[in-house]
């Protein structure tokens, strides 16, 4: 999911991709390795504050809005599927067969999605800051094909979604209406558009294949241009974030900020606020170096 | 000069077909020459141009040989191959395989294994030559289309060829943005003495560049040597006559007696002056009339429209078009004007305003009773194809209205010359020939209008002469007609009330001739070379000469 690209001139695009990536790495990780409501609703506040920050508020919004059906649905699925929770807030009962709302099953459903909200807010600031030339810059020396790969791959989704688009409002002159008929139809239709978008699609690639031939094209051991260079502020970023990374494994194994026993769920739990504050300390990472950056000014 | 290529008795079938496309070719091309390769559709011009670089190469049978400095091009190894020979492609989209304009760049270097330094001096000294600096890091799907060629163009300059090969570059650009591509080219010409070798269908702009004309008819070299010469032989083939440039046009329609045939506006101006040659209106020449107002029943009202990265793209628009009218909406890429077409086809909904047809809010018609009434084709009439054949496609939409199915599907094929390639795939077809199976498309429901979006985009002189001529029988028949364009000459020649598209919004429209004569920049080729004698004058026989 992408709701934008960072601005070129802050500090976050500006760190080397590895810097970024290993950031990135460590915030995914604590997005799985806690399952206490106040942690998870910390995470995803501040990951929603985090793309407040750098990305146009209205399209961050409208993302919270998409996601947040996305969250409600899972939130429901556990409420009803998880019967065996402690602390009955309501009960329905058809013959033998009891339906429960419990309080645990409500909290682990909250914890549950909102786990999955900050994972999703997670990935889009991961597609502002880590752009394709990044990412292919970081995949070339290990697998160089797959690098190529990845980058005329997205080229193609993005012409393929255009023309998609395109062939959406131009098809109508046909009289193919995606949104009008029956379900059948309307799978019909798309079936019938995505026909037409394959056959000129082949015929556009095959093209494209001749050119990248016609520019030299395999007929050498690739090179890559390297446009990324390591800098002081990429070491004081990666140590910062590693060690504050560390800080909040120590508490996790110390078994804070977790609990296996889905019974055993609570709102609240004194031991969360030591992980709390060194995972909003993390979070904020990036904007504590935006303002070391703009200091840095001249 | 030293010879760089050498075509010797060339030709070459394509394969599953029997007929050659070309015929025994012999050319030579010397360094630093910039060839302009000319013909009709299907004469050969492309798979020419493509015998020149090995991996461009169709599938097919080749006799004779093509040498570039004394080696066979199919022996070329793929590095030499592609750091001396370069090639352009007509559609600037197929080119691009990188997410950035830099990694464009790049792109040919890594290829060859070049290393960072080099690529960064290479990358530096073709973006500063060409002005791409503050393009360098856009994503190339942000470019417009003038912008992506010129990428292109640098992507094969960055490796130093000797030979640029390109294939109808401008076809699909603006005119303004087609002349600055070939400002550059020629300053790559000029500057860098690089070899051009070019096909081109728009030859007004090409011509006064290049030192040597090539003419192919139907596969067969028709012509090879200065461009003087070859305009001549061209304006005696009927055939071959819409291709001829206005300007030198007009000095042999009308027996100009020069030695070298002026291929400008101020070339021919200058002259005109010389030879103190006075003309005045032809007697048989009627100025359009403007069409008789008639009760809109087609009206748009305040319509504006926004993208969502975009500012407003139409601005508070109004349009009230005249039933029986052929209205041209001239302007720049990017205006706005296909924007406004698919508002008007009710294909987009605008944020504000209204379009209405006959009271009927447009985009709030159904698909199919809309359909009926009104047409609409885009500039890449591919788009509106099924992918079905010819014959599949066009009884599919006569299905969509009243009438003999078979009948219409029959007269279509006939009346858009399609019967050769009746039981052909609509995606296998030529540029013209899908054109023409668009607008049959269009036509053949029976709309009472028609919106058009640059019908002549990519088309050869004959091919539009053939379009405009069918449209103009409909027009008469009484058939609406709102047409965006950049192409002059056909809007002159054909529409009967033409406005600008500028800032989101349309001026006045105008009658025709009123249009393009108050008009200074965004006029007829003949207009700007006469405009001192005849203001009116829009083309060639317009005037006669004045004689003693």
């Amino acid at each position: 999911m992408t709701i934008g690209i960072f601005d070129e001139l802050n500090f976050f695009s500006r760190l080397h991709p590895l810097t970024a990536t290993i950031y990135f790495v460590a915030l995914f990780t604590l997005l799985l390795i806690f399952n206490h409501l106040v942690i998870t609703a910390v995470l995803f506040a501040g990951l929603w504050g985090l793309c407040g920050w750098y990305f146009n508020r209205q399209k961050v919004w409208a993302t919270i809005k998409g996601v947040g059906s996305l969250m409600a649905m899972i939130f429901v699925f556990n409420v009803i599927l998880n019967q065996t929770g402690a602390g009955t807030l309501w009960q329905w009962q058809l013959g033998s067969w009891t339906f429960r709302i419990t309080r645990t099953a409500t909290l682990y459903g909250l914890t549950m999605a909102l786990s999955l909200g900050g994972m999703i807010l997670a990935f889009v600031l991961f597609n502002g800051v880590i752009t394709t030339p990044k990412l292919s810059y970081l995949l070339f020396p290990i697998v160089p094909r797959l690098a190529m790969l990845l980058t005329i791959s997205l080229r193609m989704v993005n012409l393929f979604t255009q023309k998609f688009r395109r062939l959406i409002m131009l098809q109508k002159t046909r009289n193919v209406v995606l949104n009008e008929g029956t379900w059948r139809e309307r799978l019909q239709k798309t079936g019938r558009l995505l026909r037409i978008l394959l056959i000129d699609s082949v015929s556009s690639a095959m093209e494209t294949a001749v050119l990248m031939e016609a520019r030299g094209f395999g007929a050498k051991k690739r090179s890559h241009y390297q446009t990324f260079r390591w800098q002081l502020m990429d070491g004081l970023f990666i140590a910062c974030s590693l060690g504050v990374f560390a800080l909040i494994l120590i508490c996790r194994f110390q078994g804070w900020g977790w609990t296996g026993d889905v019974t055993q769920f609570t709102i609240y739990n004194p031991a969360d606020l030591w992980v709390i504050v060194p995972t909003l300390i993390f979070v904020g990472l990036p904007l504590a170096g935006e303002v070391g950056y703009k200091l840095c000014e001249n | 000069m030293r010879e760089l290529i050498d075509c010797a008795h060339l030709s070459f079938t394509y394969a599953g077909q029997t007929t050659p496309t070309l015929t025994d070719i012999s050319l030579q091309i010397a360094a630093g020459d910039f060839v302009t390769i000319v013909g009709a559709t299907g004469s050969g011009k492309t798979t020419l141009l493509k015998q020149l670089k090995t991996e461009l190469k169709p599938a097919g049978e080749q006799s004779g040989q093509v040498t570039y400095e004394g080696t066979p091009v199919a022996e070329l190894s793929s590095n030499v191959s592609a750091q001396q020979l370069g090639y352009v492609a007509q559609d600037p989209q197929v080119q691009p395989i990188m997410a950035t304009v830099i990694e464009e760049l790049a792109f040919p270097l890594e290829n060859l294994g070049y290393s960072t330094a080099a690529m960064n001096g290479r990358i530096a000294e073709v973006s500063n030559f060409l002005g791409l600096n503050q393009f360098l890091h856009l994503p190339i799907q942000d470019l417009s289309g003038g912008q992506l060629q010129l990428v292109n163009l640098a992507s094969v300059l960055a490796l130093k060829p000797q030979v640029i090969l390109l294939d109808e570059p401008t076809a699909q650009l603006d005119p303004t943005t087609a002349q600055n591509f070939l400002n550059i080219l020629q300053q790559v010409h000029d500057e860098l003495a690089i070899t051009i070798v070019l096909t081109e269908h728009r030859l007004s702009r090409v011509l006064p560049l290049a030192n040597r004309l090539v003419l192919l008819e139907q596969g067969h070299l028709a012509y090879d040597g200065d461009v003087s010469t070859g305009l001549r032989q061209m304006q005696a083939a009927p055939a071959l006559q819409p291709f001829v440039p206005p300007v030198p046009q007009f000095f042999l329609d009308h027996d100009l007696a020069v030695a070298q045939l002026p291929l400008t506006v101020t070339a021919g101006r200058q002259l005109i002056a010389q030879q103190d040659w006075h003309f005045q209106p032809a007697p048989t020449s009627t100025p359009q009339s403007d069409t008789v107002p008639n009760e809109p029943k087609f009206v748009a009202q305040h319509v504006s429209l926004r993208y969502p990265t975009t500012g407003d793209i139409l601005h508070q628009l109004d349009l009230t078009v005249t039933p029986g009218s052929w209205l041209a909406i001239i302007g720049k890429n990017g205006s706005g004007k296909s924007t406004f077409l698919t508002v008007l086809a009710g294909l987009q909904k605008p944020q504000h305003g209204k379009v209405r047809l006959n009271q009927q809010v447009i985009w709030k018609m159904k698909n199919r009773d809309r359909l009926q009434q009104l047409s609409y084709l885009s500039q890449n009439p591919t788009e509106q194809f099924n992918g079905d054949t010819v014959t599949e496609e066009l009884t599919a939409q006569a299905k969509l209205s009243a009438g003999d199915v078979t009948e219409r599907v029959q007269t279509a094929l006939t009346t858009f010359h399609l019967q050769g390639v009746a039981t052909q795939n609509a995606f296998d077809l030529s540029g013209g020939q899908q054109q023409l199976l668009g607008l049959a498309l269009a036509l053949i429901t029976d709309p009472q209008i028609l919106l058009l979006d640059e019908p002549t985009k990519g088309l050869d002189p004959a091919t539009k002469l053939m379009i405009g001529g069918i449209l103009q029988a409909k027009h008469h028949a009484g058939l609406t007609l709102i047409m965006a364009s950049h192409d002059m000459d056909f809007c002159a020649e054909f529409a009967d009330t033409c406005t600008f598209m500028f800032n989101g919004c349309l001026t006045t429209p105008q009658s025709t001739r009123a249009f393009f004569t108050d008009n200074f920049l965004s006029t007829t080729a003949v207009n700007r070379l006469l405009r001192q004698q005849v203001p009116t004058a829009l083309f060639s026989h317009d005037v006669t000469q004045i004689t003693d």
